[in-house]
């Protein structure tokens, strides 16, 4: 899986490419408007992630011009103008999402798989994800291993379940799930507590299939998906 | 504070009051005169005539006086009906322009960033008035657009800088064999970076909402947003969250993601400080209440940016700040009271954004 990250600040985009190599995705940088429309038009991607402020002209035209040529790669808006115009222009234009800075790299990675995960189902419909042993039904929102009966999950573990796939064997912190889960209404909240009821259902439900993936706590800070 | 009376009446009395004592301190020297230079040779006529005693007998002296008075008498009126005039003609033609200047002046607003057109007037000073004032309400102006742009780029350039600190930051969770020591230093960065984020997108929201970059607007289906959110609360909470709506859905002309901040600031702080929180919508208002038995917040004050009443800890201040502000972008009314126990905000619509109500009467 190819990503390309146009960004003008180095460093966001050398750790950007840091986290996602890490999850096995390959990782290419373009840091100039010229560069990024050179890299676009000769190179294939399965994920770009477009900054719209870039030294010599703005991202809105690269997406422009990846339309143009019927490029199939998944484009995701990472912009610290979090303007609704520049959102609703990007979405427009053909963005597939749209990540206001700043942001978790577990998000990022989150909105990356599910690109990829969007443009690689099947032409049937069916929209199946096989993770471990574990096969989950995004519809149906279910898991189940192998010949056993599904085990339905709410909507909020459901989510939960694929941000942690999405970062497996990362440490995600309580921040991030909750930013993800609750948007700005996290914010409120003086703890994490109120994560921790929708976490243990999900562990419970995993071992009840026998998945092997557990989730583990880290230190109280936040959570890992790992291989048993 | 001491009376003042207009320009008018103060020259109509301080005229027709010099006027008077002139007068007066003129009269021993009119009379003077007259009998002296004037009147002094029919004076001596009168006299050698009357040694003669062929004319009748006349009191000159007297006739005098009463010519005089009558005569003083006659101008005192007539030039203090002309001043009267005068200044009366004065206020209305030449005071007129003055007046609109003021007018101008007590009707302007920064936030409007409208300079209202001056009219030309036949008076120079006036003219040189107007002008000192378009300039002082255009360095106004700028200075005021300049202050909102820096706030704009101010936090608009810090979201890159806290993206970089954010992304270290993950980064370094994920460094394998860190003690929980090191761990709990990067949650406290984490969360501090978070907060940092918070502020700058809040005083971002803010000032935008304050350039009037928030154009865009439909009908939002104000109970569908409400139903979301309450379900999300429920997911988040054990405090009792109920929700009270009209049957018919309430839909408002406005910009979604303005009443989504605006209702979600009014839920999280009732939810972030008090229990048994009732949220209620009808096409005509919004209100969010919550049971707390601390005393009354300051209703002049908690609306203000940065006010943070002694107990709470964990919000920057900013939350009602931004209410406020979308209320007023939208000319809703936002009012706080105290009642039985129970923090009340209410939200009242304009009834012009009330389309479910006309929409029927269609």
């Amino acid at each position: 899986m190819k990503i390309l990250i146009i960004e003008d600040e180095r460093q966001l985009s050398d750790n950007i490419a840091i986290y996602m190599m890490q999850q096995g995705y390959l990782c290419e940088r373009a840091s100039t408007y010229q560069t990024a429309l050179n890299k676009v038009c000769v190179y294939d991607y399965d994920c770009i992630l477009l900054d719209l402020t870039l030294p010599g002209g703005s991202g809105l035209d690269i997406l422009q011009e990846i339309r143009r040529r019927n490029n199939p790669a998944g484009v995701i808006i990472i912009s610290a103008k979090d303007s609704l115009d520049d959102r609703l222009k990007g979405l427009a234009i053909g963005a597939d999402d749209y990540l206001p800075k700043p942001f978790h790299l577990s998000e990022l990675a989150m909105r990356v798989y599910a690109i990829i995960r969007r443009r690689s189902i099947p032409a049937n419909g069916s929209n199946t994800i096989v993770f471990g042993n574990l096969s989950i039904d995004i519809f149906q929102q279910s898991i189940r291993v192998e010949d056993q009966t599904a085990l339905t999950l709410t909507h909020t573990e459901m989510e939960l379940l694929l941000f942690l796939i999405s970062n497996k064997e990362r440490t995600v912190t309580r921040q991030a799930i909750a930013e993800h889960l609750f948007g700005e209404m996290s914010d409120v909240m003086d703890d994490f507590n109120f994560l921790y009821s929708h976490i243990k259902n999900l562990k419970n439900k995993l071992k009840t299939v026998q998945c092997d993936f557990e989730i583990q706590s880290v230190y109280g800070i936040g959570y890992r998906l790992k291989r048993i | 504070m001491k009376k003042d009376y207009n320009l008018q009446s103060i020259l109509n009395f301080r005229i027709g009051l010099c006027m008077f004592l002139l007068l007066l301190l003129s009269i021993p020297v009119l009379y003077y005169i007259t009998r002296n230079y004037y009147a002094e040779d029919i004076e001596d006529i009168v006299i050698h005539y009357n040694e003669k005693g062929t004319l009748p007998q006349i009191d000159l002296e007297e006739d005098i006086r009463e010519g005089m008075l009558l005569q003083l008498i006659l101008s005192v009126v007539t030039l203090c009906c002309g001043l009267y005039i005068v200044t009366v003609w004065i206020s209305h033609s030449f005071w007129r322009s003055f007046e609109k200047t003021l007018k101008h002046i007590a009707d302007f607003r920064l936030e409007s960033g409208v300079i209202p057109p001056f009219e030309e007037s036949d008076v120079r000073e006036f003219n040189q008035l107007n002008r000192q004032v378009i300039g002082l309400m255009q360095n106004n102006l700028s200075s005021y657009k300049a202050q909102k742009e820096f706030t704009e780029n101010a936090s608009h350039e810090l979201q890159t800088p806290i993206a970089v600190m954010q992304s270290k930051l993950d980064l370094l969770l994920q460094t394998p064999g860190l003690s929980e020591e090191q761990m709990k230093l990067i949650e406290s960065l984490n969360e501090e970076t978070h907060n940092v984020s918070r502020l700058s997108r809040s005083l971002l929201l803010l000032s935008k909402i304050e350039n009037h970059q928030y154009h865009q607007q439909q009908w939002v289906d104000t109970s569908e947003l409400l139903t979301k959110m309450e379900r999300k609360l429920h997911e988040m909470t054990d405090k009792q969250v109920s929700l009270t709506m009209t049957e018919e859905p309430v839909r408002l002309l406005c910009n979604e993601s303005l009443l989504e901040s605006l209702i979600r600031n009014l839920s999280v702080n009732a939810l972030r400080y008090g229990d048994d929180i009732k949220v209620s919508l009808t096409p005509q208002q919004f209100e969010v209440s919550d049971r707390n038995e601390s005393e009354a917040l300051d209703s002049t004050r908690i609306f203000e940016r940065f006010y943070r009443s002694e107990t709470s800890s964990k919000g920057h201040g900013l939350g009602l700040a931004i209410a406020k502000a979308i209320c007023q972008y939208y000319q809703w009314e936002i009012s706080y009271r105290y009642e039985e126990g129970r923090h009340i905000f209410r939200v009242q619509f304009a009834t012009d954004g009330m389309p479910s109500s006309r929409h029927t009467q269609a």
